[in-house]
Formats: C-alpha cells, structure tokens, sequence
C-alpha cells in the first residue's frame, strides 16, 4: 500500500497547484499505510492486554488524522485545522511507536530472566522437580544445573610418556609424597546434603523482605476473615 | 571411596576420607633446576629431597624447589602459570604429571571417581581453560581414576555453605587467578575467572619495590597484616596497596557479573578461599570494598573458609562422594 502510494507521486506529477482529488487519493493512502504498518509491528511485539490497547488508541488517533485530512483538504485547509490534523496524526504515530519499544524491552528483559529461571528450577515443588528433572531440561542445561562426569567428546589421549632419560631420585620411591593434614570432618553427611539439595528436597533461607511480605499477606487475610474464620485459622 | 583434587597455580591438594577423618595431602606446585654433579645428588639423597635427573641437569620438586631456591638464591619454575598449565615451560606437563602422581597416590579401586577443580574462562583475559581441564583429565584417567572437574568458586560453596543450602558466594583468591562462583541450591547462576591473583600482587609489589618477587612473596606469606596506615616505600605498603586494587577489582567485577543475571532474592553468604586471602586483615579489607561498591544481592555473612588452603580440596571431594556408586 505504501510502496503503490509513493509510486501515484512521480504518475500524479504531484506539485502544489495539482489537483484536490490526486493530492487526497495519494496522502490518505500514504497516511494509512504508515499507519498499518506501525500498527502490525506493536501486535506482533505485544503481549499484554494493555499495551494492544494503547497501540489500537494509537493507530485510530492516526486514522483519525486522515479522514480529517480528507475532509479539510483543499476547501478549509488552514490554520487551525492543519495544525490539528498534524498533531492528531504525530500523536497517532508517537503512540504506537512507544507500544512497540516498550514491548520489545520488555521482552528483552523476560528472555534474560527465563535463562536464569530454567537454570534455578529448584523453585518448583519437590514432586515436580523429582519427576520432570530430566525431560524438562535441555541436555546442556541439565550439565550446568547437575555437573556431570566429564563430557564432551570422547577424545583418546595416549599416556604421557616420561623422557627415557628421567630418572627420579630415592625420595620418589615412594608411592606418596607431601605435607599430610587430617582433620576430624563430615563430608559425608554433607555430600548427602548436595544430593538431596541438587534434587530439590531442601529449601533456602528467605531474606527478611521475603518474611515481611509474607506478613503482610497473612494480616491482610486476617482482616478479610470473618470472626469465626479468623479463630480457625489464627487461633485466639 | 573417592577423592577431590585442587590443582592449583601455587599447590596441588587432595583431600580423600579414612575413616572419620579427611586426609589432605599437599605439595607445592614447583620445580627448581640445579646443575647435575654427584655431590649434589648425594647430597639431595641424603636429605631425601624429591627429585629427578635429566642429562646435566637435577629438577628439585615440589615444596623442597620452594626451600632450595632460598638456600640458592634461585628462582623456582611453576608448571603452572595463571591457572592453567604454563604454554612458555615446555616441562610443564612431565613434571605436573609426577606431582599429580604423588599427591593423588594409586586409586583405591578401578575407575575411583575423583573431582578435579578448574579456573572458569576469565573475562579479563583471552585465556582458554579447556586445554588445561582435558589434560588434567587425560592425566587423572590415565592413572587409573575416573575423573569430572568442577569450577573452583563452585567447589568452595560446596565445602563451606552445607548449611545455607549451597546458596552463596565462593571466592577463591588463589596464586594465578582469582575464581568467583554465585550459586543458588548448588547450581551456578554466575561463575567467572580473573585473571589476576596472588602472583600479580608479589610481581607488582617487586617491581615498584625492586625486591626479588620470591623475597616479596616470602614477606606476604609470613605474619604480613593488611592495615589501614601502610607505609610508603615499603614493600609491605605495596603489597598492601596491590592488595586493595585487586579486591576492589574482584568486588566490581562481580557486582556487574550478577547485575546481568537478575539474581534470586535470598541471603547470599559469600565466603572467601585460596592462599592469597590468607593474611590478617584481608576479610575486614573485602567488607569495606563490598560496602562501598554494594552487590544486588542480600549479602548475610562475609567469612573465611575453615581452611583457606584446603578448602577447593575439600569441595571437590564432596563433590566427588555424590558421584561414587
């Protein structure tokens, strides 16, 4: 439509004495085209109901513009109707570009967020966490979250040969050598604490702001309950 | 059975359970080259130095290098160099091969499972840690063991935040690199190297100072204290300076690491490891650059590991027991 609107310029010889009919038929087109075009963009990018309803706003307001357009031009077009068309339409346009960048950041910033969300899946219900482990991440992923023993191609590396002429001294007779610590300790029962954490079977301490939200939740659901209720729940 | 191996620019740890204790067995990550004559090696013998002969020339190893460099006024050789195995010292792989060797000792069984600590990428630095991961496997598998490597900021949650869950921050401020991992329920949600550490400190302490850097090196390791008033000429005011960069360094890397993330909102625990962060003063040091520049994260607790020294060992070998069949 755009592209059929600047090609009737060069066939309408368009120029300021040119005729009311052939100015109307080209800018209305051009008008409304530019308008569509905006308008597909934000619906595409779009998700949420709010911003959909400021684009439409938006390309009405443009339409809007051209017809007004169509009805001033030539015989009341002066200022100040001019001047409102103009702004109708620059609104109209502002509109709908401002609802398409604001959904493209938005959507910038849920893509970040969902990489880190699929890698901290430990959020989810232990049951699920139990049952959809394996097929709900990604092989790569599932490395990440669950280290595994080395992956990767499986390459065969032929053993490092010592030089024929390297004699190691009495002291490397030994099987072992170095400064030997031993420390009473429990690796064991923390070892187990991983497995079970790595499974989703323990929870993380909330910080403060977690708890007093939480709080807030429950008095705001206290005040909401009936006398009886109220004693159910909260006891008292 | 199983056992967690730190390999580390410095030292090389392992850490395997007897009993109810954990054994750590460690061993400096060094070489010295001396010149071959028959006295020396008596003498070497007779003082059961660990060692090996090639053509003219004796390769002194591990914490016994450390001590003869002093007595020689030499300079040691590192297999390793910034976290990964050095590209200019072409004996590097033999000789860590050995220390690997005799630190690690024969496995107990077929296929023992063993977990290996590795630098991340750092984001300083064009530095690639695959190479260096692969061959340490190659090594350990070669020996009998069936290996897996973890990253060494990943490896100190596991052996210190138990009790939080294996939510925090681990930091491991080692000789070569400084290794920072943020995990939540043990998953890493950011893990970075830089490529800066202990090593750094002491080369640029030696240059503004014009001390040897083993010298400077020696100084830092014994009784140096990170106070406020430094003195300037000195080279513990030098030191004390690099140290402040570096931390300061870390801290704003890892504050723009975690901006880009969108962290969970919990208590976060960072704890700091590794021998660099082993000086007097070092903790208040990093609670002041993290009030200053601030984290998007609940920090509860800034602490020291239990052990800074083994505490990557034993992480790796927690991390190693969850994989034993």
């Amino acid at each position: 439509m755009l592209i059929f609107g600047l090609i009737l310029i060069p066939v309408f010889q368009l120029h300021y004495g040119s005729e009311p009919f052939k100015v109307k038929i080209t800018f209305t087109i051009i008008g409304v085209a530019i308008s569509i075009i905006v308008y597909g963009l934000s619906q595409m990018l779009s998700s949420r109901r709010g911003s959909r309803i400021i684009a439409t706003f938006g390309f009405a307001l443009s339409v809007l513009a051209v017809l007004m357009f169509d009805f001033y031009y030539p015989k009341y077009w002066y200022y100040p109707n001019v001047t409102y068309v103009e702004i109708a339409y620059a609104l109209g346009l502002i509109t709908l570009f401002s609802s398409s960048f604001a959904d493209a950041v938005e959507r910038v910033i849920e893509s970040s967020s969902k990489t880190i969300m699929k890698i901290i899946h430990h959020e989810r219900p232990v049951e699920e966490v139990k049952k959809k482990k394996e097929e709900e991440l990604p092989p790569l992923e599932a490395n990440f979250a669950f280290p595994s023993k080395s992956e990767g191609p499986k390459l065969e590396i032929k053993d490092i040969q010592m030089p024929a002429d390297l004699k190691p001294g009495k002291a490397l007779e030994r099987p072992r050598i170095g400064k030997v610590v031993k420390v009473k300790d429990e690796v064991g029962r923390e070892a187990e604490k991983l497995v079970r954490v790595r499974q989703g079977e323990l929870k993380v301490k909330k910080s403060d702001s977690d708890i007093l939200e939480v709080t807030k939740a429950l008095k705001s659901m206290e005040g909401r309950m009936g006398k009886e209720d109220r004693k159910k729940v909260f006891g008292g | 059975m199983a056992k967690g191996l730190d390999v580390g620019t410095m030292n090389i740890v392992c850490a395997e359970m007897e009993g109810e204790n954990v054994v750590f067995v460690q061993q400096r990550n060094a070489f010295l080259e001396l010149d071959y004559s028959d006295l020396t090696k008596m003498v070497l013998d007779n003082a059961n130095v660990q060692y090996v002969v090639r053509g003219d020339k004796i390769y002194v190893l591990g914490d016994d290098a450390m001590k003869f460099a002093t007595v020689f006024r030499k300079s040691t050789r590192r297999p390793m160099k910034t976290g990964i195995l050095s590209p200019d010292e072409k004996e590097a792989v033999p000789i860590i091969k050995l220390i690997v060797e005799k630190v690690l000792g024969e496995p107990n069984y077929e296929n023992e499972v063993v977990c290996i600590s590795s630098p991340a990428n750092p984001i300083d630095s064009d530095i690639e840690t695959t190479y260096h991961r692969k061959t340490l496997e190659a090594l350990v598998r070669k020996l009998g063991y069936d290996p897996f490597t973890i990253d060494e900021g990943l490896a100190i949650i596991y052996s210190e935040l138990a009790d939080n869950s294996f939510t925090g921050i681990g930091i491991s401020f080692g000789a070569g690199m400084t290794n920072v991992t943020a995990a939540y329920f043990a998953a890493p949600i950011v893990s970075f190297s830089i490529a800066r550490g202990g090593d750094w400190i002491d080369e640029n302490a030696a240059k503004a100072t014009g001390m040897p850097k083993e010298q400077v090196c020696s100084i830092k390791e014994n009784n140096f204290e990170l106070r406020h008033e430094v003195e300037l000429g000195s080279v513990e005011g030098a030191l004390a300076i690099y140290y402040d960069y570096l931390v300061t360094y870390v801290v704003e890397n890892l504050k723009r690491k975690l901006t880009e993330v969108t962290p969970p909102q919990v208590d976060f625990p960072v704890v700091l490891a590794g021998g660099t962060s082993k000086p007097r003063g070092f903790k208040r040091l990093f609670e002041e650059k993290i009030s200053q520049v601030g984290l998007p994260v609940d920090v509860s607790q800034i602490r020291m590991a239990r052990d800074p020294l083994f505490s990557v060992a034993r992480g790796c070998l927690i991390a190693a027991k969850t994989k034993e069949e």
